[in-house]
């Protein structure tokens, strides 16, 4: 399992050209921009509204078996799509052009546990920016998980299928921690009282979502506090593995490249959107699987044009594909149920200390993407 | 949740529902509106900001409240602009019964406490809609009193609030109204012979000023030459204009929040701010993130990527990749 790139290696003016036509398909999108997708955002938060009424109120019916599976299930998507479809797409600006305050993406605070702004620090920025590049991108492991044979192995590895399981049911709380970067405590880069000054804000928004649904909302339904409170704890499961899922075949697939420190530097736009491209996997699925992934089914058209609107991500992918198709990349995309098992295929491997010695080797291919002029065709792809 | 069986029971938001729309002149309406409970009090004088959403777009802009402050409904004069996206909308989108959404009401274009003794106006253009509140609510205050208007238009057609004006100077005979129009010729542009024929005490006088850019500019030189500026309200109106005028690095940029005032030294917004000691927060510095993304309350920005011109009030900016075509205002 050891990533070969499947992309051809592009000289410096295939890299430019290259960008230039992504960025065309950019400026056609925004400019088409306007009341389709406005109605459609607020058709989306309609929909988390009116679904989080009808859950919770089920739930409230809940000591009838089928209001109470009815109603987790119907507040595990409420909130799947309140953080995907609409929290996180917001969060990236995608709706700014819109100038309605209460879709703005450097205010807009959604419904989970991190708080939007380290949201933003953490995944806008520090991931968006150094997507799959090693040391930089956190969201490689979260400082928990060894994924690729670049990442020093060390024997906590050893726990990845077990913490990755903890992970996966406890998403949303991890998450917030993230920003912390509790694993620096362990290499002594960051003291104990950095760390309880950071969880100030995070441990307040704890509170807030903790109290609302495991004591404000139970305590409200009087005798149906049980069905209540395990109802909301069944939802947010639900949402936890869900979104753990999806994000986690965002960039974890078998084919995902992961890119050495050096190639930031001095990064054309062009190279830019190739690192994107390689780092990133999409899922393939219809309408109501894009919908409910919040369009990272095309995570690929997402770190191309994080602040398009998901909605339109579809209709570019054709015209992404088909760049592809034309400079000789891979596009990386497959079924959930491929991509997902490559996943834990990685999960599984990287717990033991393979690919130590391919780092070497692994480093110096990818770093030719900055040196074109050595640029031959390496494909090898030979399966 | 009430906002969607009626915009007008939105919990917070302001919101006024259009009661009429009149022809005045042959491109400005009239148009009255009730506003729901959270409208607050204003001046005569000030403008409230209207928010319409054309096309997924919100979009505002600022109108003088043209009605007098204790009547029930409020009143709007819109001059429709030849490309003029809001103003259009208004003439040809916007129907009775539709409700509109208003941010608050601003403007120092009031009278001050004290009426003053005697008071000229001049209006040009649609800019007689705040003259126009001023000399009711001046007239309000003291039936007597001394007031002068001079109100310039290219015709008599083009004259709005005409019947209004002539009542009250014939109902108040201290209140005298002067029609230039440009197409008396001459006697349609504003000289200070002109001026010192119509209201040869002009320079005692509390003077309120609005017009288009050419009146204004030539108004405030003549006070400025004798030295009683002091004397002259001014109130602008308008989209900013691109300066082409002014060189790049001294274009000046208004940090709101942290009350910082500096020049736009380096290529970017973002790196001017940094030159000039303020640190806004900032993220990849190439656009895509929008870690630096903040509200541009005024002035026109390019954007350095796509090349695109933003002129509008109060829209969300990536000043990493921002440069300012005018006097630009952030919220930071």
């Amino acid at each position: 399992m050891d990533v070969k790139s499947k992309s051809r290696q592009l000289n410096e003016e295939e890299i430019t050209a290259f960008g230039l036509e992504l960025d065309e398909i950019r400026k056609e999108v925004m400019e088409s921009l306007g009341k389709k997708e406005a109605d459609y955002i607020y058709r989306v938060r309609n929909f988390v509204r009116y679904t989080e009424i009808v859950g919770r109120s089920s739930l409230m019916l809940g000591w009838l078996p089928p209001f109470w599976v009815a109603g987790s299930a119907i507040l595990g998507v409420s909130k799947i799509v309140e953080n995907m479809e609409l929290g996180h797409n917001v969060m990236h600006g995608q709706y700014d052009w819109m100038n309605d305050p209460t879709l703005r993406g450097s205010t807009y605070e959604w419904d989970t546990v991190c708080t939007a702004d380290n949201w933003r620090h953490t995944h806008n920025f520090m991931h968006h920016t150094y997507t799959n590049v090693l040391e930089m991108d956190h969201d490689i492991g979260y400082g928990a998980l060894r994924l690729f044979p670049e990442q020093e192995w060390s024997p906590r590895y050893l726990a990845n299928p077990i913490i990755a399981t903890f992970l996966a049911l406890t998403f949303e709380w991890t998450l917030a921690l993230q920003s912390l970067e509790l694993e620096k405590l362990i290499t002594g880069e960051k003291s104990f009282a950095e760390i309880r000054e950071e969880l100030k804000p995070i441990a307040k928004k704890m509170r807030k979502q903790f109290a609302k649904d495991y004591l404000f909302f139970p305590l409200l339904a009087g005798p149906m506090f049980i069905p209540v409170i395990t109802g909301n704890l069944m939802a947010g499961v639900i949402r936890n593995l869900w979104t753990f899922g999806i994000i986690f075949c965002g960039h974890f697939t078998e084919d995902a490249e992961t890119f050495p420190k050096e190639i930031i530097e001095n990064e054309s736009r062009g190279q830019w959107y190739l690192r994107q491209l390689r780092g990133s996997s999409n899922l393939v699925g219809g309408r109501m699987f894009d919908f409910l992934t919040g369009n990272l089914s095309h995570q690929i058209e997402h770190h191309m044009f994080p602040d398009v609107p998901g909605v339109r991500y579809a209709e570019l992918s054709e015209k992404v594909q088909d760049i592809c198709v034309r400079y000789g990349q891979n596009y990386n995309t497959g079924s959930f149920k491929k991509q997902f098992s490559t996943v834990v295929g990685r999960i599984f491997k990287y717990a033991l200390p393979f690919g130590k010695k391919a780092k070497q080797k692994k480093s110096a291919e990818i770093v030719s993407v900055n040196i074109p002029q050595k640029s031959i065709n390496l494909d090898k792809n030979a399966a | 949740m009430f906002a969607h069986m009626d915009p007008m029971l939105t919990t917070n938001r302001k919101m006024a529902r259009v009661l009429s729309i009149k022809d005045e002149t042959p491109d400005i309406k009239r148009i009255t509106l009730r506003t729901n409970r959270h409208w607050s009090a204003f001046k005569a004088g000030q403008y409230a900001t209207f928010k319409v959403m054309i096309d997924g777009v919100f979009l505002e802009r600022c109108y003088s409240l043209v009605s007098p402050p204790n009547s029930e409904v409020i009143e709007i004069a819109v001059k429709r602009q030849p490309y003029g996206r809001v103003s259009n909308w208004m003439h040809h989108q916007l129907e009775v019964g539709d409700t509109i959404e208003m941010a608050d009401v601003a403007g120092e274009f009031v009278l001050p406490q004290t009426t003053p003794d005697s008071l000229l106006f001049i209006a040009g253009g649609s800019g007689v809609t705040p003259i126009f509140s001023l000399l009711v609510e001046a007239i309000t205050r003291q039936s007597n009193v001394d007031a002068t208007v001079i109100y310039y238009a290219n015709s008599k057609e083009d004259l709005a609030f005409g019947k209004e004006f002539d009542k009250l100077a014939e109902k108040h005979p201290s209140v005298t109204v002067h029609y230039a129009l440009a197409e008396d010729g001459d006697a349609g542009s504003f000289s200070i012979e002109q001026l010192a024929a119509l209201c040869n005490d002009y320079s005692d006088r509390e003077t309120y000023l609005c017009g288009p850019p050419g009146l204004m500019s030539v108004v405030s030189k003549v006070w400025e030459a004798q030295n009683i500026t002091p004397r002259l309200n001014k109130e602008v109106f308008g989209l900013p204009a691109i300066e082409s005028d002014v060189p790049a690095n001294k274009m000046p940029i208004m940090l709101r929040r942290s009350q910082q005032e500096l020049l736009n030294s380096k290529p970017s917004l973002l790196e001017s701010a940094e030159a000039a000691g303020a640190r806004p927060a900032h993220g990849c510095r190439i656009g895509m993130c929008k870690t630096c993304s903040c509200t541009k309350v005024s002035g026109v920005v390019r954007d350095l990527v796509t090349g695109e011109i933003d002129d509008q009030p109060n829209t969300q900016i990536r000043i990493c990749v921002s440069e300012p075509l005018s006097a630009v205002v952030l919220d930071i």
